[in-house]
Formats: C-alpha cells, sequence, structure tokens
C-alpha cells in the first residue's frame, strides 16, 4: 500500500476568508498528501479549518495560495467547468445532513451521479438498485427520503456517494447527525465500501472514536496540520491530542470559568 | 447530462408544488386567451369587412372612371379610349383589362320583354374578369363582333308580358329556368320605350337586333345581389348604339345606369363628349382592370390616376376601413399583451422563489458533478414548461372564448357585435394559436433567464454552508 502514488498532494495550502475588515486564517501552510486507497481521517475541533480543506481538496474553492494535485491535475489552475468534470467523474460525496433530493426517491437519488454524466436511464437505475442492496436498503428504492431514518437516509447518501465508482469519496462529519450506533454501522459499511473498491476515502470528524478506522490520521488546529500516530491517539500530549467533544464542552466551560 | 433527463427534473420540479404551478401556469393562460381573444377579435373585424366587401365586388378588381375634377394632380386629363386601355394593359401587376359600356335596354322574347343591362366588353377578357358560368360559356376572343352574349341567372325570370312586367325576381338557390336559355331566340333593342304599348309617331319605329345566347352566369349565393344584365361585345353595342342616336337624331338618351356605390353618376358621353385639340375622348363608360394579386390593387389604382382618371376598388375601401380600424385593434392588442407581460413577471416571481426554497439542492447537485450548464437548462426548461402548459391551455380557452363570443353575436348581440351585419366577431386563425403558443413558450424561457442565471451563480459551498 505504501508503494501506491500519491492522489492527492497540497503545497503549502493557504486560505484567508476576509469579512469586512477583519481576515480569518483558514488554512495555513498545509502541506500533507493521500496515497491512493487510502482512508484517511481529518480530526480537529470546530473551526480549525477541516471543511475548509475538504473543500478545496474536492475543488468547490480555490486557495489563497498554495498547489494542489489531485488525480494527477492541478486544481488550483482549473476553470469551473474541467473541475466539475474531475468532480463528476473521479469523487463522491458523503454529507452530515445528507443533503439527498427530497422529491427523488431513494434510487433516484442514488443514481443522481450517474444522471449528471450522461448515463442512460436503464444502465444507472441498475447501478442505483445494485449500490442500494449493497448498503441494505434493496427493499426501500421507492421510498422518499422523508419516510426514512437518519441511518437510512445516510446510507442512501453513502450509495450515492460510491455509484459512479469514484476514485476519492469525501465525507465531512459523516455521522455527526447520528446516534452512537449508527455511527457505527454507518462508518463500517463506508470503510469497507471504499476497502472493496480500493479507493480512497478522506473523512472529516471530530470524533476520535472515528479515527480508529483510518490508515492515517491528521489533526487540524487553527488552519495548520500535522500527522497523528494512530497508536498515540490518546497518549500524546496535550497539544497533539484531539479532544474528545465531552472533553471539549469541558474546556470550553474551564476556559469560562477562568475569565 | 442527457437532454431528457433535464426534460425530467424539470418537469418533476414543475409538479412539486402544485399549488404554485398552477397559480403560475393559470396567469399565463390568461395572458394567452386575453392576447389570442383580444386579436382575434381584430381579424375577425377585418374578416367581416372582407366578406362584406367583397361581396360587392372582386377584390383584384379596380373600376376606372372620367376624372371629373379635370386630370390628375399634374394636370394630366385622361380619356376611356382604346388608348387608355392600352396603357393600362403595359401597366406592371394588370392581370387583365377590359373597356365596359352598360345600356339599360329591353331585351325581347317573342312578345315578352325584359328590361336589362346590356354590359359590353371586350370578349377577350371575359375569363379573367372572374365570371361563373352556369350553362355555355363565356365571351371569348371569337364573339368579337358577334351578336353571342351571356346573362345572369335571373334573367329569364324577368322575362314578361310588358303589361305585366316583372322588375324583380328573386329565383331560391337552384331554381330551374322557365326555358332553356340557350335555345331561346332573342332580340335587343337599344329604345328604352320599346314594347310601352304606345309609340311617339315622331320618333322613327325602334330597330330589333338578334341576338343570341351563349352562356348562363351561374347563380350567386344566398343573399348576395344578382344584376339583372347580358353581356356581350362591346364594340357591337357602341355601333348599336351610335346607330340608334343617328335614327334619333342625334341628341336623345338611351336610359343608362349607374349603381357603383360612392361614384358621381356617369353622364353617357360615348361619341360625344369631351373632345380637345388631341381629337381623342371618351368612347367608353368605364375601364375594368383586373389586378394580379390583391396587394398590388393599390399600386396600378395609383398609376391609373396617374393618367388622369378616377378609380375605385373594393380593396381600397377595405384598406381604409381596416386603416380606421387600426388604433381599436391595436388597443385591443395592448390590452392582451400587458396581461401576457403580467404573466411573465409571475413566472420570473416563481422561479426566483422556487431557486431560493432549492439553494440547498443546486449546491448538492453541483457538488455531485451537475454541470453549470445543466443547471441553468434544468431552470430554463422549467419556465418553458410552464410557459408552453399556459400556452396551450391558454390558446384552447381561446378558442371557447371565441365561439363564446361569435355565439353571443348570434343570439341577440349582434347590435353589439357585429361589423356591417357580419355575425362572426372572433376568428382565431391557426398562424395565431400557432404565434400564440411559441410566444407563450418564448415568454416562459425569457422570464426564466435571470433565475436560471442566480442559479447558476450560486456557489455550492455558501449553499451548503448553512450546516
Ligand atoms: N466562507 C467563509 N467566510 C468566512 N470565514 C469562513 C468561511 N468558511 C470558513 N470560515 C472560517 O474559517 C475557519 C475554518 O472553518 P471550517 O473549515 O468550517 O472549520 P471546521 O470545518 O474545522 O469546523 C473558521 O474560523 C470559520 O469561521
Ligand atoms: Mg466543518
Amino acid at each position: 500500500m505504501l508503494a501506491r502514488r500519491a492522489i492527492i498532494e497540497t503545497e503549502n495550502l493557504r486560505k484567508v476568508f476576509r469579512i469586512g475588515k477583519e481576515k480569518v486564517v483558514a488554512l495555513d501552510g498545509v502541506t500533507f498528501s493521500v496515497r491512493e486507497g487510502e482512508i484517511c481521517c481529518l480530526l480537529g475541533t470546530s473551526g480549525s479549518g477541516k471543511t475548509t480543506l475538504l473543500n478545496i481538496l474536492a475543488g468547490l474553492d480555490k486557495p489563497t495560495s498554495g498547489r494542489i494535485m489531485v488525480c494527477g491535475k492541478r486544481l488550483d489552475k482549473m476553470n469551473e467547468r474541467r473541475i466539475t468534470l474531475l468532480r463528476q467523474k473521479n469523487m463522491g460525496f458523503v454529507f452530515q445532513s445528507y443533503n439527498l433530493l427530497p422529491h427523488l426517491t431513494a434510487l433516484e437519488n442514488v443514481a443522481m451521479p450517474l444522471t449528471f454524466r450522461g448515463v442512460g436511464a436503464r444502465k444507472r437505475k441498475k447501478a442505483a438498485a445494485e449500490m442500494l442492496k449493497q448498503v441494505g436498503l434493496g427493499e426501500r428504492m421507492r421510498h422518499k427520503p422523508t419516510q426514512m431514518s437518519g441511518g437510512q437516509q445516510q446510507r442512501v447518501g453513502i450509495a450515492r456517494a460510491f455509484v459512479a465508482k469514484p476514485r476519492i469519496v469525501f465525507a465531512d462529519e459523516p455521522t455527526g447527525n447520528l446516534d452512537s450506533k449508527t455511527t457505527l454501522e454507518v462508518m463500517e459499511m463506508m470503510v469497507r465500501m471504499a476497502r472493496e473498491n480500493n479507493l480512497t476515502l478522506i473523512i472529516v470528524t471530530h470524533d476520535p472514536e472515528i479515527a480508529a478506522y483510518a490508515d492515517n490520521i491528521y489533526y487540524m488546529k487553527d488552519g495548520q496540520i500535522t500527522r497523528v500516530d494512530k497508536e498515540n491517539i490518546h497518549k500524546t500530549p496535550e497539544q497533539e491530542v484531539p479532544l474528545s467533544p465531552r472533553e471539549e464542552e469541558q474546556s470550553k466551560e474551564e476556559v469560562q470559568d477562568n475569565l | 447530462m442527457k437532454l431528457w433527463d433535464i426534460f425530467a427534473f424539470s418537469f418533476k420540479n414543475f409538479t412539486r408544488r402544485k399549488t404554485r404551478s398552477f397559480l403560475t401556469v393559470l396567469g399565463v393562460v390568461i395572458g394567452t386567451a386575453a392576447v389570442v381573444t383580444m386579436l382575434s377579435i381584430g381579424v375577425g373585424m377585418n374578416k367581416g369587412f372582407e366578406d362584406q366587401i367583397s361581396q360587392w365586388g372582386n377584390l383584384r378588381q379596380i373600376e376606372v372612371y372620367e376624372n371629373y375634377w379635370w386630370g390628375s394632380d399634374s394636370g394630366v386629363v385622361g380619356y376611356l379610349d382604346e388608348i387608355t386601355v392600352e396603357q393600362i394593359r403595359a401597366l406592371d401587376h394588370v392581370y387583365g383589362v377590359t373597356p365596359r359600356v352598360t345600356y339599360y335596354i329591353p331585351l325581347v322574347v317573342g312578345r315578352k320583354q325584359a328590361y336589362v343591362s346590356l354590359i359590353g366588353i371586350d370578349p377577350a377578357e371575359m375569363s379573367k374578369f372572374g365570371y361563373d358560368i352556369g350553362l355555355g360559356r363565356l365571351l371569348d376572343a371569337s364573339d368579337k363582333g358577334e351578336n353571342n352574349f351571356v346573362m345572369s341567372y335571373v334573367v329569364p325570370f324577368l322575362i314578361s308580358n310588358p303589361k305585366k312586367p316583372v322588375y324583380w325576381y328573386e329565383p331560391y338557390q337552384g331554381e330551374p329556368h322557365p326555358f332553356d336559355p340557350l335555345l331561346e331566340a332573342y332580340k335587343i333593342t337599344m329604345d328604352s320605350s320599346y314594347g310601352q304599348g304606345y309609340q311617339d309617331l315622331n320618333r322613327p319605329k325602334p330597330k330589333l337586333y338578334k341576338a343570341n345566347c351563349v352562356g348562363v352566369l351561374a347563380q350567386k349565393p344566398e343573399g348576395v345581389w344578382d344584376d339583372n344584365c347580358i353581356i356581350m361585345d362591346v364594340d357591337l353595342v357602341i355601333k348599336y348604339w351610335e346607330e340608334y342616336e343617328k335614327r334619333q337624331g342625334g341628341g336623345g338618351g338611351g336610359d343608362i345606369i349607374v349603381y357603383e356605390i360612392g361614384i358621381p353618376p356617369i353622364k353617357p358621353s360615348p361619341g360625344n363628349g369631351n373632345g380637345d385639340d388631341s381629337g381623342r375622348k371618351n368612347v367608353y363608360h368605364q375601364i375594368l382592370v383586373m389586378v394580379d394579386e390583391t396587394k398590388n390593387v393599390q399600386d396600378v389604382e395609383k398609376a391609373i390616376r396617374d393618367m388622369g382618371l378616377s378609380t375605385s376598388s373594393s380593396m381600397s375601401y377595405l384598406t381604409e376601413m381596416q386603416e380606421q380600424t387600426k388604433f381599436l385593434r391595436m388597443v385591443l392588442g395592448a390590452i392582451g399583451g400587458i396581461s401576457f407581460f403580467v404573466a411573465a413577471l409571475s413566472i420570473t416571481n416563481t422561479m426566483i422563489m422556487s431557486i431560493y426554497e432549492r439553494t440547498r439542492e443546486i449546491g448538492v447537485m453541483k457538488v455531485i458533478g451537475c454541470l453549470v450548464r445543466d443547471v441553468r437548462a434544468m431552470f430554463l426548461v422549467e419556465a418553458g414548461i410552464i410557459g408552453i402548459v399556459g400556452g396551450v391551455v391558454g390558446v384552447g380557452l381561446s378558442y371557447g372564448l371565441s365561439a363564446l363570443l361569435n355565439y353571443i353575436a348570434v343570439n341577440g348581440g349582434g347590435g353589439l357585435f357585429g361589423y356591417y351585419g357580419s355575425t362572426v366577431v372572433s376568428i382565431v386563425p391557426p398562424w395565431l394559436a400557432l404565434a400564440a403558443l411559441v410566444l407563450a413558450a418564448t415568454v416562459g424561457v425569457v422570464s426564466g433567464l435571470y433565475p436560471a442565471i442566480r442559479a447558476t451563480r450560486l456557489s455550492a459551498i455558501e449553499a451548503l454552508g448553512n450546516e
């Protein structure tokens, strides 16, 4: 696995948001790479820049400066149309709030990336149905999102992300809206499907439990990225240890108490 | 994305918000129906004029008279003679020309007779002037100088005992003639007092000429005025008239009738009127001109007036009437146009609202690989669907409204709506229906343009940002 070439490479990425006169440095010199087939986890507290990095990796946003290669292409140099085509062919997305189209059935939602690619109706329906079976929703293809639980909706979301056989799947807090039991199911499903199809999975989360599924773990803080040893995740010195959400809350309170 | 899938997406979105789509479509329906109905009244109006006027005469025909105000604007004086006939024949767009003289004379069959108009024309040109033959044949070049004539359908019914004359008769459609008109032996005389019972002893005995009927014109449709006339070679008629005048000793007036509307009565002048230095004079009462197409009538009329003659045509009446109602038709059209405009605004409004609602969905679609082009197409198609559905229903509705208007016009409201006796007030010609559909679809798409562009400008991350 180590011999594989990098599918994502970034060099000194900076992203600065301006809100009026104020500047927010969301990414502050991010240099890292992800190899093909790797399952990679971005940990970090809220506001540390994870989503911003993911957006830039997916070509949804442009960095203020720095270089970025995805699937062998310089994303920062491409126009919107070509980036969209690249996304169509190579990327899948799982969202925290599922983002299914409410008026479409599960089958139609899953088939959507293929529709955008111009795949014919029969072919894409077959692929979508196959995908739904794999996520255990073979019986609910004709259901609308509103008729499904959060966990079921997210499984539809996963089917949609994997249906077009992408090379990379981005998942931004995929379990953020789910209870712990469902979180486990969903994570295991994603990881299994990524492994089976040998594709790259990038998961953003602030939950250290989830990091356990990853090959590589990166920790983000104030727009900077650090690689974390999997074994050390609960043992490393304080500044490198990501806090679990409960700990995070507590620390916030402490800070407030100190004020 | 496949075009078909874009349509499917758009259609699903269209049917999603049923009430709102319905109301927006309703706006287009009302707009379309308003435009079509209003314009159909304009079309009906014009058709009414046209029907009315083409009953008076062929729309391609021009009648040429002597100019009573002495010449044209340039001071040229024209004469109704062979030279003028040939000059007119040489004009562009002239299909046929014939001189015409008209006398009111007795047509004699044995002891019976009928008063008819004896019309002299150029027999060679008769076929170009839109006569429908019922029996026998029309006159042609071979009838030049011959005593052959063609009569109108009603003439045989008028042939009666001069003591109990029948001046007017209206045969029902298809009523058979009392005798076979083609086999009868006829005589004509230029003396209108013939057969009145008394004889003016100071005047010479009327001369009778044998005449031969070669054709009977077809019966006119119900309600259309049918002239009682016989038509023969103009040169022969003039010759008969000159002989009559000579026998009468110069003066003397045959009765001539002119029943053209709006034209000052013509004094009989052939043979003795209005000579000038050039030696030319009015030989004929009128010259009739048949133009190749109605659209050229006015040009030909103008050219003839420039020759120092007066003209009149059904077409110029029609144009004048249509000119007079143009403003009314424009107002009607504008009323329809305004409702269409309101409908367009409501489409734009609906589309913008649905973009607000669908901001997130649009973002998702873009993230998972929908091209900006396809997003734009989806919204344009959706707006187009609103336009087309509204247009189709609207055109349907206007057919209904049109029928309703015509029904009201026939049943009681005639005085209110009818134009010049016509009862059809609203006509939706196919071109109008088609134009309305195209307009509705175009308005739909154009109204969707701004919202569609807004949708494409929408940033995907911002759309998803409020996670
Ligand atoms: N569109 C934006 N405009 C201004 N500031 C932004 C924008 N997006 C993110 N930020 C800021 O950048 C920082 C990183 O945000 P984000 O990447 O969303 O963090 P995370 O996903 O790790 O919670 C935050 O301080 C956030 O307020
Ligand atoms: Mg985030």
